[in-house]
């Protein structure tokens, strides 16, 4: 597991170099939307309007209604309702657990997704999401990105409100899910007005397979609260059946708001890079 | 419930140390986790309750807790203390050499088996044994299962001179408990009547014809060693038996007896003979047809003399010509007889019989005191003695003859030098001229052998003690008996006793001494086994008292305790855990 953000970088790109990302056949909602153009071109006919956000091109500002409204508003002409996709990482730092593959894993991932999304001819905005939401700087790129670390102390269950994504785009969530508060809060603000939206969920070996016996002291690697227990069979069964039951959660909630969720386990798919079935005719084709 | 070995809960000690392993060195591991809110649910539900509350601490170690518990309780012996009718008994068991007679089929053999039926035919708790032999002996205070009897009842070895019934029997009395059994065990009917008595008297013996050898003994003689011995026909017919002597060379005599008389033989041996042997044919008792004769040895005393007056030294020297232990001599004396003045100094190993240098004093011609318990004044009789004195001798210390309150002859003892004071002047006394003198002076000079390292007797009858006498020196005194068994004992004083157990040759040294002891079994009370009979006496009424019954519960301890070590074990290594999908 390199160690190195350009070397995470790197190896995800090199697993996405023969994969395209593609438009989910039905988009989110059940609404019908133009179909999305592969390549980006240019139409004085514009059918939209949203807010302006930070690396949006200014030429498509509509300054007449800056002028009447004071709000920066951009038209969406044909030409941008071309696939586009919101990539948001979990940058808490749960993420960057210690002795595990999910830093790197979410990382080349995070490439991975970015990387087959050119190659598919989307657009892409990467955020990254913790206490808040925000842009990655550089680009829609990854050899652009600005390398990002996995620092914040809170889990993105509430930063996600308000960050305002591309319509009818797709929505590609990289998380560890492992947060207190209830699904609808993220899993809502993703569906809204999205195309089709991924939610990744990334979890150590660790997480998923605890030790059986001894002492431990617990320490949140958000938080930094510390927990002692004495791990027992009883005590491990119940962390076990507690997570499954979490996650089920997490399941059933993404199923009823149309939203595909997928899990992987960090140091296996590092090595074998293997997504379900399902996940790959969705969202995955071979260029 | 009651522990035999309390020190095992020392072992307790060890329970701390299991604590201190477990919560001091199994510290905790710090592990990093991706988010607490599923652990916190665990320990909260647990405060919550369930319907089983689960224990912080881990099984393993309670069941390790439990398990050591269990062994030192095991360890320490515990036993149930079970109230229950019990009959207490003592069993007073004839150890006179009689018991033995017949082999096989001897009174002893007999009551072993008859033993076995006897405790098992009550609940008999506790079992005491008492061998009556010259003294009551205590053994083996408790024999439950008959299966060992024999190994606990191996000091039963029937080879006294005599069994002292009536002391065992006032032993059993001081350790008898209500409702106690008492048996004599024996091999002949009571003297008097048991009836009424709380005794059963079980006799085992048979009558049987017997020889015996029921006296020995052997003189010293200044060639050869008079000889002694005295044989008695215990049959009901005349016996004709061949007594085979061994002194060098052996030699066989047949001796007619008339049946319940005795024949005495006397006869001579080489004064060289160390040992002279004696046997009569095997018969139903094997232990009175062996005698031994050791020659007696008595250690000669080295006699100085240092009399200036002839008057003096004549008598002295012609008396001490006439006493066989004495030796003349000019160096470490063991006795010194002088008229010096003043005195010498002398060393402790040297006893001094002092007379007076000077001559004139009063003579007596009685009344003497003798003090006739004093071994120097044996066989003497001053009738007829004139005795003068001299004024200027002083006699100290404890007069042994007196004339009236002017002390004659005394002694004294002071800082282990043993002196005799004779205040005697011979010119004006006759006392040397009577038999007194050589009596008096052979006495003195028995007394000073006697108290050299040595022995006091070289054959003595079975029962009797061999005394050693050791000298200053002497540490340990090394017995070596008839089995060639060597036992050491430590010289603690002057004379020290040791009792054999068998007849046989006994060979005695110390670092002062070696000498040589036959012990005989010479008892014709006991060689007499026409009395013997079989036949029970009194009556035993059966009347229990409360009494306690331990039994054992280490077993039940160990066994629960290897219950929880295979709980233990399978907790250590439950089935693989498959993590949930």
């Amino acid at each position: 597991m390199p160690e190195d953000f350009a070397a995470m970088v790197h190896h995800g790109l090199d697993q996405a170099a023969v994969y395209r990302l593609r438009h989910p056949p039905e988009p989110a909602g059940g609404t019908t939307g133009l179909h999305h153009g592969r390549l980006a071109g240019s139409s004085l006919e514009y059918k939209d309007f949203r807010e302006y956000q930070p690396g949006d091109d200014l030429r498509h500002i509509d300054w007449q209604a800056y002028a009447r409204t004071d709000k920066l508003t951009l038209k969406l002409y044909h030409e941008e309702v071309i696939p586009h996709l919101d990539l948001v990482v979990d940058v808490s730092r749960s993420m960057a657990l210690p002795v595990s593959a999910k830093q790197g894993t979410t990382v080349a991932l995070a490439a991975f997704f970015a990387g087959a999304a050119l190659h598919g001819g989307f657009s892409c905005n990467t955020w990254l999401a913790g206490a808040t939401c925000r842009p990655l700087a550089g680009g829609g790129s990854p050899n652009t990105w600005t390398p990002f670390t996995f620092d914040q102390d809170r889990s993105p269950a509430r930063a996600l409100s308000g960050v305002g994504f591309r319509s009818r785009g797709v929505r590609i969530f990289i998380s560890d899910l492992l947060w207190p508060e209830p699904p609808a809060a993220v899993t809502r603000e993703l569906a809204h007005q999205a195309a089709a939206v991924l939610i990744v969920e990334v979890l150590a070996t660790s997480d998923l397979n605890p030790p059986k016996a001894g002492r431990l002291r617990l320490l949140d690697a958000e938080s930094g609260a510390v927990h002692e227990l004495r791990m027992d069979e009883t005590t491990r069964n119940g962390y076990l059946r507690d997570l499954q039951s979490h996650r089920d959660q997490w399941r059933r909630h993404a199923l009823s708001m149309g939203v595909c969720l997928t899990a992987i386990e960090a140091e296996t798919f590092y090595k074998h890079w293997r997504f379900e079935e399902s996940v790959f005719h969705q969202y995955l084709s071979i260029r | 419930m009651a522990f035999l070995l309390p020190a095992a809960f020392w072992g307790l000690l060890a329970l701390p140390l299991l604590l201190t392993i477990y919560f001091l060195v199994g510290r905790s591991q710090t592990r990093v986790v991706s988010s607490l809110f599923l652990w916190t649910r665990q320990q909260t539900q647990n405060r919550e309750g369930r319907r089983l509350k689960r224990p912080q601490t881990p099984l393993t170690l309670l069941l390790e807790s439990l398990v050591l518990l269990l062994l030192v309780l095991a360890a320490a012996r515990p036993q149930w203390r079970q109230t229950t009718l019990v009959t207490p008994l003592i069993l007073v068991l004839d150890d006179s050499f009689s018991m033995a007679a017949g082999a096989g089929d001897s009174p002893r053999e007999r009551a072993m088996a008859e033993l076995g039926r006897l405790i098992d035919s009550a609940n008999h708790n506790p079992i005491r044994f008492i061998l009556a032999g010259g003294e009551p002996r205590l053994i083996a205070e408790e024999a439950n299962p008959a299966a060992d009897l024999r190994e606990r009842l191996l000091p039963w070895r029937c080879r006294e001179p005599s069994a002292n019934i009536a002391a065992a029997l006032a032993l059993a009395g001081r350790l008898s408990l209500a409702a106690t059994r008492l048996v004599v065990v024996t091999d002949h009917a009571p003297e008097t009547p048991v009836e009424g008595q709380a005794l059963e008297w079980l006799s085992l013996g048979e009558p049987r014809p017997n020889l015996a050898i029921i006296n020995a003994s052997r003189t010293p003689g200044p060639v050869s060693d008079r000889c002694f011995v005295q044989i008695a026909n215990l049959t009901p017919s005349p016996q004709t038996p061949t007594l085979t002597i061994e002194a060098g060379d052996a030699f066989q005599m047949s001796i007619a007896i008339d049946p319940g008389a005795e024949r005495s033989l006397r006869f001579e041996v080489p004064r060289q003979v160390p040992v002279v042997g004696l046997s009569l044919p095997a018969d139903a008792l094997a232990i009175d047809n062996h005698a031994w004769l050791v020659r007696p040895h008595t250690p000669r005393a080295r006699v100085r003399l240092e009399l200036k007056r002839e008057s003096l030294a004549e008598p002295v020297r012609r008396a001490l010509a006439a006493i066989d232990p004495v030796m003349l001599v000019e160096r470490e004396p063991h006795l010194l007889i002088t008229d010096r003045d003043p005195t010498p100094a002398g060393v402790p190993s040297t006893w001094q019989l002092l007379f007076p240098a000077a001559n004139e004093g009063p003579s007596f011609i009685g009344p003497f005191a003798i003090d006739r318990r004093h071994a120097l004044n044996q066989g003497l009789s001053l009738g007829g003695v004139i005795w003068q004195t001299s004024s200027h001798f002083q006699s100290p210390g404890f007069p042994l003859i007196s004339a009236g309150d002017m002390p004659l002859f005394s002694e004294r003892e002071v800082d282990g030098h043993h002196r005799f004071f004779m205040n005697f002047v011979p010119d004006g006394s006759n006392f040397q001229l009577s038999p007194n003198w050589p009596v008096l002076l052979w006495n003195l000079i028995h007394q000073r052998a006697r108290a050299l390292p040595g022995l006091n007797a070289n054959n003595i009858r079975l029962g009797a003690a061999i005394v050693v006498r050791t000298a200053e020196t002497d540490r340990e005194i090394a017995i070596r008996g008839p089995r060639e068994v060597e036992e050491i004992l430590p010289a603690l004083g002057p004379a020290q006793r040791y009792v054999p157990s068998e007849p046989g040759i006994y060979r005695v040294e110390t670092q002062a001494m070696r000498g040589t002891v036959a012990v005989n079994a010479l008892a014709a009370d006991e060689s007499d086994l026409s009395q013997a009979g079989r036949g029970t006496w009194g009556e035993w009424k059966p009347g229990a008292s409360i009494g306690q019954r331990d039994r054992p519960l280490a077993v039940f301890f160990l066994a629960a305790a290897l219950l929880l070590l295979t709980l233990h074990a399978r907790l250590l290594h439950p089935r693989a855990e498959r993590p949930l999908s």
